[in-house]
């Protein structure tokens, strides 16, 4: 199977350049990433990121014949010929198919996505109803692969200040949660007009998820939650008037 | 032999010093196991195929030189919450 992919490596390489494989497949042998594992064999100086093989922990997310996913579960046989390869666009590359992720995990920390609520830790767990775990869920599943974040022209454009699909869906993940207590603090935390106002639903970000999971939906959710807060301010700030004119 | 001698994100180089940690851990877990000699949860021995908590409720330590095995208790008081006794588990 005829592969192109690209090569980069700062110690050797002024510039990057796209290296042809061609690798005998064996039995068995059936997702983009036991490819990868076949041309590794044949080619030690190849860098990519894997783990688990089996699109749970995000590490070989890449460029696949132009749209990003996860190469442990993208099959060969969906794939068209030679196979192009690349890292993931919009973030620095460090070698071959390996980008830098700090930045995206900037985005991510900026959005404190961890739970907040300042009552005494119970002695057992925090617990939620059904239908309130229900709302949780296809925003908890992200594994923070960055395919849809570095699809997203917005980010391109603004990737220092634009904190990106991933990132905005874990920030709706725990204003979505009936335990969390930070709702303010977080629609607060996305007001700088570069942080979440980017997003203009252009959804390569549901295109691309390997979840298949929608944060375009869970951005449109915030944008309705600001706007549910910014009404309640107005009318407070009315009755705050109405009551002085008294 | 590794071919890439790169300092940059170097996993072949890292893939092989996984593989000599793998067989590390390998030759632990064959010695330690080929000594104790009863079954416990996923250690399941054909010819000590019950559980003996009078002789091998024990950890084992393992060390590289000569593949010598030690032993340390276990220590069942915890501080805070109720302990229950060990037994055979039969589900």
């Amino acid at each position: 199977m005829k592969f192109s992919i690209y090569r980069f490596n700062p110690d050797v390489d002024k510039k990057p350049y796209m290296q042809d494989y061609d690798v005998v497949l064996e039995d068995g042998d059936q997702m983009l990433l036991d490819a990868l594992l076949r041309i590794k064999d044949l080619d030690d100086s190849l860098s990519l990121r894997k783990s688990c093989r089996e699109g749970v922990c995000g590490s070989d997310s890449m460029n696949i014949n132009g749209k990003n996913g996860l190469a442990c579960v993208t099959k060969l046989s969906d794939l068209d010929e030679p196979v192009v390869l690349r890292p993931m666009p919009g973030l620095p590359v460090i070698r071959d198919l390996v980008v830098d992720m700090t930045q995206f995990f900037e985005h991510y920390n900026s959005v404190k996505p961890y739970l907040i609520n300042h009552d005494a830790p119970p002695e057992t767990e925090r617990l939620q109803s059904p239908e309130d775990r229900a709302k949780l869920d296809g925003l908890y599943e992200c594994i923070l692969c960055g395919a849809c974040t570095t699809s997203c022209p917005s980010f391109w454009w603004n990737p220092e200040t634009f904190v990106g699909p991933a990132g905005l869906m874990q920030a709706y993940r725990f204003m979505a949660d009936s335990r969390d207590q930070a709702m303010d603090e977080r629609l607060e935390n996305l007001e700088a007009p570069d942080r979440l106002y980017r997003c203009h639903n252009i959804m390569n970000c549901v295109d691309v998820c390997p979840k298949k999971l929608n944060p375009s939906l869970a951005i449109a959710k915030i944008k309705d939650l600001k706007f549910e807060q910014a009404r309640e301010h107005k009318c407070n700030a009315k009755k705050h008037i109405e009551i002085k004119v008294l | 032999m590794i071919q890439d001698k790169s300092q940059v994100f170097n996993t072949a180089r890292v893939e092989a010093l996984e593989l000599d940690n793998l067989v590390e851990v390998a030759l632990a877990t064959m010695h330690a196991a080929e000594a104790r000699t009863e079954s416990r949860g996923a250690h399941c021995r054909e010819d000590f195929s019950e559980r003996d908590d009078v002789n091998w409720l024990t950890h084992s330590l393992y060390y590289r030189e000569g593949h010598r095995l030690a032993y340390k208790p276990v220590r069942l008081k915890p501080q805070t919450v109720a302990s229950f006794e060990p037994k055979p588990r039969v589900y």
